[in-house]
C-alpha cells in the first residue's frame, strides 16, 4: 500500500470516526482502523467498528500501491492532527504502516488484517432516499430524551417510524418525550418501525452537510443502513416493541402559556443555580400576570426570579420541573416563543414551538416533580 | 460564626476500654477487638498496650498478631458499645441540642449557647468528661475550640484522657507547628505528597498560595487552605442523613467459582433488602466491591430507573456488574454491595414522577454486555 493524501482532505474525512471507537475495550481489534487502499479506482477507505455500529467512510486519493492495513485509531488520529498541512504519505512496509509528512516520519505497528471484523455490504437497492437536512432536524430533537438506563434497553435509542406519508421519530426516559414529525408523501417498499440507538445517528447527525440533499436508507431485518455522501453507516436495531407512548400525551390540557423562550431560559438559569442537586427542582408559580420562578436548597440558600411579560390563559397553578430536562426541551425549540400547555401539577406538561410548520411538527412531554 | 464554642468529644479506644472495663482480666494487657488472628479480619480497636506494638485500627488482624503474638484477641461486644454510646449522648443533651455524632464513639457539640448556660466551654468540657467517667467508668478525651476541625485537632492532642483548648489566639501558633499527618482530613497518602513538596508542618503548609495548592491537590487544596488558618464554617449538624448503605463479606479463603461469589451477593443483596425495607429507603445506584486476593480493589456502578429495594434486582444487578467485570483467573477475597443515591420514603415531596407506559416495560437485568 502507498498512498498520498492532503492532510487537511484526510483530517475532513476521518475526524469523527474516532467517536465510533469503543470506549470500554472488549476486544482490542476494535480500538483499530482498517483502512482499504484501491489502485484501480484511487479510493481509500477507512472502516471503524464497535460491532453495532460500523462506519465506513470513502474518499479519493492517489494510490499508487493498493493494499490493506489495520492501525491503531488513536495513534493515527493524534498523528494526523498533529501533521502541518501538507501532503502525507502512507507506505505500508511488511507489518509497519510508515507515515511521512515533510520532516515527520512515524512507523505504526499494524495488526493483522484478518483479525478486523467482517464488514457489510453496502446495500444499493431498495434505498429509500430522505431528505438529510429533515433527517438531522429529526435526530437534532428528539436524541437528547433518550434513556441511559440499560435495563430497559428499548428506551436507549429512537424509535423511528416510516409511514407512506410521516416519518416519525420519538424518544423517552420515562419522564420526558420527544416527537418529530415529518408530513410528506416518500415511495418506500412498504411500512417500517425500528428502535436505532443513538450512536449511529449522532454520527450521521455530525457528518450532514448542507451540500448533500439526501441520505439513503436501506432496512434489513437486523440492522440499518444509511448512506450519506461518503459515509456509510450500518447500525444494528434494538429488539423489542416501543410502547404507545401517545396514551400519555394529555388531550385536554387548557392551562396555557406563552413567553419568549430566552427570557424563561435566562431566569431558569440563574434560580437553577441554588437547585438542589438532587432533584433540579425548579418552581414556578404562574398566573395571568406573573410566573415566580424560585429554587430552595435547605443547606445552600435560594433563588427568586418575576417574570410579567407573558401571556398565559388558565388557572392560577403551581407545578415543579426537573430544569436540566427543562432545559434539553428549550434547547430545542426553534421559535422565539415558547408555548405549554399544563393540566395539573401532577400531569405532564407539553410543549411546542409557537410558529407551526407546514410540513413538520414537534411536541415535548415532560413529567412534573411532585410537590409536597 | 467567629465567637462559637465547639467541643469534639472522642472515647479513648472505645471497644477496647469498654472490654477492659467488663473484663477485669483484659487489663494491663495488650488487647486487640475485631477479627481473629488466623481469620482475615480487621482490627477494630485496641487499647494503648497494643499500640505501643505500632497495632493500629483497620490493621489485619494476622499483622497484628505477628506483631504481638501475646496480644488477646476478642470479637467486641456491639450491644454494650451501643449502650455506653447512649449514655454518653444523654449526658451531651443534657448541655445542649446541637450534638454532632461522627460515629459511635465522638461527637460535636456546640455549646455557644448552652442549657445550663455555662460561659466557658472548657468548663462545659470538663463537667462532660467528668460525668462521662462517673456514669460509664470510661474516659474521653476533649477538645474546645472555636471550629470543628480544630476541636478535633484538639481533642486527639492530649488523648487518650485528656483536654484541650485551642483559643483564637493561639490557633496561629498551634497549626504552624503541627505536622502536617495530625491535621484531621489529611491522609497518609496526602501527607506523603504534602512531604514531597517539602510540607511538613502547619507552617510550611500556610506558606503556600491558593492557587498552587489547588494546582497539587484540586479542591482538598481549597481545604487545606482554609485549616491551616483556621478557617472552618461547619456548622455543627444535627440530623445526620445516611448517604448510602452497604454490606459486605470477606471470605475465609480466596474465591475463584462465580457460582459461589453469585451465591454471596444472593445473601448480601437478601439483607440489603430488608435493611432498607426497615429503614424506608429505596436506592437509585448500585455499586459492587470487589477485593481481590492481591487486595487490589475494584468498585462498578450501576443506576436503575427508579428506586428499589427489590433483593433480587439488587442481587442480579450485582452479579451483572461481577460477570461483566471481574478479571478473568482472579481469586477474590471480599465482595461488597453498597447501595446509594438513597430515597426515603417518609419524605414523599419533590419526586420525579415517570410516565406509566415506561413503568409497565419490564426491566431487563440480563442486560449485561
Amino acid at each position: 500500500m502507498k498512498i498520498t493524501i492532503d492532510k487537511q482532505d484526510l483530517q475532513a474525512n476521518i475526524q469523527h470516526l474516532y467517536n465510533i471507537v469503543p470506549s470500554k475495550n472488549t476486544m482490542p481489534i476494535l480500538t483499530n482502523y482498517l483502512i482499504r487502499a484501491d489502485e484501480e479506482r484511487n479510493v481509500v477507505t477507512f472502516t471503524v467498528t464497535d460491532l453495532e455500529i460500523t462506519v465506513i467512510v470513502e474518499f479519493p486519493a492517489s494510490v499508487i500501491d493498493g493494499g490493506t492495513a489495520v492501525v491503531s485509531a488513536k495513534n493515527l488520529t493524534d498523528i494526523i492532527n498533529s501533521l502541518p498541512d501538507r501532503t502525507v504519505h502512507f507506505i505500508l512496509e511488511e507489518e509497519n504502516l510508515r507515515i511521512q509528512c515533510e520532516h515527520s516520519k512515524f512507523n505504526l505497528l499494524c495488526a493483522e488484517t484478518s483479525q478486523f471484523p467482517l464488514i457489510p455490504q453496502k446495500a444499493v437497492e431498495n434505498v429509500i432516499e430522505l431528505d438529510s437536512q429533515m433527517f438531522k432536524k429529526m435526530i437534532d430533537n428528539t436524541h437528547f430524551a433518550v434513556s441511559n438506563e440499560h435495563n430497559r434497553p428499548i428506551f436507549t435509542g429512537i424509535f423511528w417510524k416510516l409511514t407512506n406519508d410521516t416519518q416519525l421519530m420519538v424518544a423517552t426516559d420515562g419522564k420526558k418525550i420527544a416527537e418529530f414529525k415529518i408530513n410528506n408523501l416518500i415511495d418506500i417498499p412498504e411500512e417500517t418501525e425500528q428502535i436505532i440507538p443513538t450512536k449511529g445517528l449522532l454520527f450521521l447527525d455530525k457528518v450532514i452537510r448542507e451540500d448533500i440533499p439526501s441520505v439513503q436508507v436501506h432496512v434489513e431485518p437486523n440492522r440499518v443502513m444509511f448512506s450519506y455522501g461518503n459515509y456509510t453507516i450500518f447500525s444494528h436495531i434494538i429488539e423489542g416493541k416501543f410502547p404507545d407512548y401517545t396514551r400519555a400525551i394529555p388531550a385536554n390540557n387548557t392551562n396555557i402559556l406563552k413567553i419568549s423562550k430566552t427570557l424563561l431560559k435566562d431566569a431558569v438559569k440563574r434560580v437553577s443555580l441554588m437547585a438542589s442537586d438532587e432533584t433540579f427542582k425548579v418552581r414556578f408559580d404562574i398566573n395571568a400576570s406573573r410566573i415566580d420562578i424560585s429554587s430552595a436548597n435547605r443547606e445552600e440558600g435560594e433563588a427568586n426570579e418575576v417574570i410579567e411579560d407573558l401571556n398565559y390563559i388558565g388557572d392560577p397553578i403551581t407545578i415543579a420541573f426537573n430544569y436540566r430536562y427543562l432545559n434539553a426541551i428549550l434547547n430545542v425549540i426553534e421559535s422565539n416563543e415558547v408555548e405549554f400547555r399544563m393540566g395539573k401539577a401532577t400531569e405532564p406538561a407539553l410543549f411546542f414551538n409557537t410558529e407551526q410548520k407546514d410540513d413538520y411538527t414537534a411536541r415535548f412531554l415532560l413529567m412534573p416533580l411532585r410537590l409536597n | 460564626m467567629s465567637c462559637r464554642k465547639i467541643i469534639h468529644v472522642d472515647m479513648d479506644a472505645f471497644f477496647a476500654a469498654v472490654e477492659m472495663r467488663d473484663h477485669p482480666e483484659y487489663r494491663g494487657k495488650p488487647l486487640i477487638v475485631g477479627g481473629k488472628p488466623d481469620s482475615r479480619g480487621v482490627v477494630s480497636t485496641c487499647n494503648y498496650e497494643a499500640r505501643k506494638y505500632g497495632i493500629h485500627s483497620a490493621m489485619p488482624s494476622s499483622q497484628a498478631y505477628r506483631l504481638c503474638p501475646q496480644a488477646l484477641f476478642v470479637r467486641g461486644n456491639f450491644d454494650a458499645y451501643r449502650e455506653v454510646s447512649q449514655q454518653v449522648r444523654e449526658i451531651f443533651y443534657q448541655y445542649t441540642d446541637l450534638v454532632e455524632p461522627v460515629s459511635i464513639d465522638e461527637a460535636y457539640l456546640d455549646v455557644t449557647e448552652n442549657i445550663p448556660g455555662i460561659a466557658s466551654a472548657t468548663e462545659i468540657a470538663r463537667q462532660i468528661r467528668a460525668r462521662i467517667r462517673e456514669k460509664t467508668k470510661l474516659t474521653a478525651s476533649a477538645g474546645v475550640s472555636y471550629c470543628k476541625f480544630l476541636a478535633k485537632v484538639a481533642s486527639d492532642f492530649n488523648k487518650p484522657d485528656g483536654i484541650c483548648v485551642i483559643t483564637p489566639s493561639q490557633a496561629e501558633d498551634f497549626l504552624a507547628k503541627l505536622p502536617v499527618g495530625k491535621f484531621h482530613g489529611i491522609g497518609k497518602v496526602s501527607e506523603r505528597k504534602l512531604r514531597n513538596l517539602g510540607i511538613k508542618t502547619g507552617a510550611d503548609l500556610k506558606r503556600w498560595e491558593l492557587k498552587d495548592l489547588l494546582k497539587h491537590f484540586g479542591k482538598a487544596g481549597c481545604y487545606y487552605y482554609n485549616i491551616v488558618r483556621g478557617i472552618d464554617d461547619r456548622p455543627v449538624r444535627t440530623s445526620w442523613t445516611r448517604k448510602s448503605i452497604g454490606m459486605e463479606r470477606t471470605y475465609a479463603t480466596d474465591v475463584a467459582d462465580m457460582e459461589e461469589m453469585k451465591q454471596s451477593l444472593e445473601k448480601i443483596g437478601k439483607k440489603l433488602s430488608d435493611s432498607m425495607a426497615k429503614k424506608g429507603i429505596r436506592a437509585r445506584t448500585i455499586t459492587l466491591k470487589i477485593k481481590y486476593d492481591n487486595f487490589q480493589l475494584n468498585t462498578r456502578a450501576l443506576s436503575f430507573p427508579e428506586p428499589t429495594r427489590d433483593a433480587k434486582i439488587i442481587s442480579h444487578s450485582a452479579a451483572k456488574l461481577l460477570e461483566k467485570h471481574l478479571g478473568t483467573d482472579r481469586s477474590v477475597r471480599l465482595l461488597g454491595i453498597s447501595m446509594s443515591h438513597l430515597h426515603r420514603e417518609e419524605v414523599s415531596c419533590d419526586i420525579q414522577m415517570i410516565f406509566d407506559f415506561f413503568k409497565k416495560v419490564p426491566w431487563k437485568l440480563d442486560e449485561g454486555r
